[in-house]
């Protein structure tokens, strides 16, 4: 049966106008295409039905995805398809049929089996918006491996799709996705069988990939996996990640530790970008927080969540925890840090102290001026100063005139932070990733003044005993 | 000395496909000039309602053309063409069929002027050799319609139908008229190749909006 999208696709190409009836197709099917990849840019060229240009071009700008051409078919004779797809088809080309041939055709008639043949011979996809439309319906159900397919499919279909085998393609991953879940083999080789045979090698390998990352997620032996790709990763990429932020078992802890140990701050930021409601990364990152490291932390005040309670999110391409009054954003590298630095003026020596002591910091040196002179007090064994009676007695003698810019706090004991009370940053020093937890829980309560209940909560978040 | 020449008839399905097999081919032929683009070919049901005009008399069944499509570049940007197709290997009744065809024009043009820019006679084999020249030619046209006066202008006395016609009409359809013959190894080898073809498609893509 007709779809509400395919109607109108017959309504346009049906126009009696022959340019109107061009224009109005190319921008339904387009229309359907973005709807389908939301992420994608689909472009109309000055074409229709011609035998070599194509209709549609659609780019991803952001992602390593190439260009794909997309020819629209009013035809209803399988043979002149079939030569389209010969000698104008290859891996980027998408051929969309425009009046129900596929729908109305029979499945093993010989005209639909040289179709099938020719298309994959030269790596096209051929389809229809009804096919299109069913997955597009699909996508708009969350938390299921059918929400994936759409998107999937227009950056690279493979072979015939007709509407009866996308219906029957959203079946298969549903059921493989929870298959998956579940570390049940069958249906989870099946699914992957059915990705293999719809979709391009990419695509077929990172739909692959996230049920992969769901079947270890759940507990499921990475070697078990019926894949037949070469390496077992045991970590998941950004697109699997995100597939298990949104819609992954809220409920189950061992699931989220288990996401956690394939998890990295990098593809953590890259998952977490595009989901708005970050209940997904508040799981992870419960399990991730003492196992991730960083290089950079910078510390804002942020009055616009005031004392909210603290909660993970992703913002300028950096991890933030926000709360407190204050805003806290963290990278792997000192590039990636997306915000500007402040220009404050720096801390009196006794309140880096006080600061340092009650947040049990250790502070091997620090280093203070008024502009025009500068001082340093440090430890040459870089063991902690904070409780020195020579640096509390500077301090007093040094009281207002000058101010700390600069201060090294040691994590762990082995690893040197470097916090700069000027710009609002701490950084692992030269090339060194630290404990996040250990930079984070430094870098706000040397850069922020913490009433104890802040740091009660804070060390909760950072799975920290106070 | 007296020739008599027989030939069997195809049968209506073998026709049919003969036809359609000559519109796709001339298609893809003006598609690689890169100057025409032959948009919509007959049976597809979606085309056929866009090149169908209807006849003067009321009474005729409407006729379509093979083709129609839009020329590219220069002067002609934008023009629309529609086609006629035949698919022949001798000159067979082109003769007859082509002034019927101008008849269609005329009335095709009268119809819908905005809609018929230009019109195309395409034919792998030349035909009525010894009036080549006037096949264009407004009287040419002009006596074509008077030939066909009962559908194209609703009135089958030839001597009524000469003051219906509408000699600027006649002169504007005929300022339209092509007539074009191709050849199976000007179709296989005088075409740009697949190479060339890839490189303009790349650079329009480049230019989609």
């Amino acid at each position: 049966m007709e779809g509400s999208l395919a109607a109108r696709v017959r309504d346009s190409i049906y126009d009696p106008d022959p340019i109107d009836a061009a224009e109005r197709t190319k921008d339904v099917v387009a229309q359907a295409l973005r709807e389908a990849d939301p992420s994608s840019v689909v472009s109309k060229t000055s074409h229709f039905n011609n035998s070599f240009m194509p209709d549609l071009v659609i780019e991803w700008p952001d992602q390593s995805q190439e260009v794909r051409s997309v020819f629209l078919r009013p035809t209803r004779d399988f043979g002149w398809l079939r030569e389209d797809v010969e000698s104008t088809g290859g891996a980027l080309s998408t051929f969309i049929s425009l009046d129900n041939l596929l729908l109305d055709s029979d499945r093993s008639s010989e005209d639909r089996e040289n179709l099938e043949v020719a298309s994959r011979r030269n790596g096209s996809f051929v389809t229809e918006v009804a096919s299109i439309e069913v997955l597009a319906d699909a996508s708009r159900q969350p938390g299921t491996g059918a929400s994936l397919l759409a998107a999937a499919v227009v950056r690279g279909g493979l072979g015939v799709l007709d509407p009866a085998g996308a219906d029957d393609f959203e079946q298969q991953i549903n059921r493989a996705f929870e298959g998956a879940r579940i570390t049940e083999l069958e249906p989870t080789s099946a699914g992957v069988d059915a990705l293999n045979s719809h979709l391009g090698g990419v695509q077929a390998a990172k739909l692959g990939g996230v049920m992969q990352a769901i079947w270890t997620a759940s507990g499921g032996s990475p070697s078990a996996f019926p894949s037949n790709q070469a390496q077992i990763s045991t970590t998941f990429d950004s697109d699997s990640l995100a597939f298990l932020l949104r819609f992954g078992d809220t409920d189950d802890e061992d699931f989220w530790a288990r996401v956690a140990r394939g998890a990295d701050l990098e593809s953590i930021v890259a998952a977490a970008a595009s989901d708005r409601t970050w209940s997904g990364l508040q799981n992870l990152m419960k399990h991730s927080v003492r196992r991730l490291t960083a290089k950079v932390c910078a510390v804002r005040q942020d009055k616009e969540h005031g004392d909210a309670k603290l909660r993970w999110q992703v913002s300028d391409g950096m991890l933030v925890l926000t709360g407190l009054g204050i805003s806290s954003s963290i990278a792997s590298t000192s590039a990636r840090v997306t915000i500007p630095n402040l220009n404050n003026d720096g801390l009196d020596i006794a309140e880096l102290l006080v600061r340092a002591r009650r947040a049990s910091i250790a502070v091997s040196e620090f280093k203070a001026s008024n502009g025009d002179v500068s001082v340093s007090y440090g430890s040459n064994s870089q063991s902690d100063i904070t409780d020195d009676e020579e640096a509390a007695s500077l301090g007093q003698a040094l009281d207002g005139r000058v101010l700390v810019t600069n201060a090294t706090a040691n994590i762990l004991d082995s690893h040197r932070v470097d916090v700069s009370f000027v710009t609002g940053r701490a950084a692992g020093r030269s090339n060194a990733q630290v404990s996040l937890a250990e930079l984070v829980w430094s870098s706000i309560n040397l850069l922020a003044n913490t009433r104890p209940a802040d740091r009660r909560q804070l060390a909760e978040a950072l799975r920290r005993d106070v | 000395m007296k020739h008599v020449g027989y030939s069997r008839p195809m049968a209506g399905e073998q026709l049919h496909e003969k036809g359609a097999d000559g519109a796709r081919r001339a298609k893809i032929w003006l598609d690689r000039t890169t100057r025409a683009e032959a948009r919509w070919v007959t049976p597809d049901p979606t085309a056929v309602p866009k090149l169908t005009f209807p006849w003067a008399n009321p009474n005729s069944e409407p006729f379509s053309f093979d083709l129609g499509g839009l020329l590219r570049g220069g002067d002609v940007d934008g023009q629309e063409f529609l086609a006629e197709c035949k698919n022949y290997k001798d000159a067979a009744d082109q003769g007859s069929l082509y002034r019927a065809y101008l008849a269609k024009c005329y009335c095709a043009f009268r119809s819908r002027p905005d809609r018929c820019d230009n019109f195309m006679w395409i034919t792998w084999a030349p035909f009525s050799i010894t009036k080549w020249t006037d096949l264009c030619s407004a009287s040419y046209v002009k006596a074509a319609i008077l030939d066909h006066s009962a559908k194209a202008l609703n009135e089958p006395d030839r001597k009524v139908a000469v003051s219906l016609i509408s000699d600027e009409m006649v002169e504007q359809t005929a300022k339209r008229l092509w007539l074009i013959v191709l050849s199976q190894r000007q179709e296989a080898t005088l075409m740009m190749s697949k190479e060339h073809l890839g490189l303009i498609r790349k650079f329009e893509a480049e230019g989609a909006s």
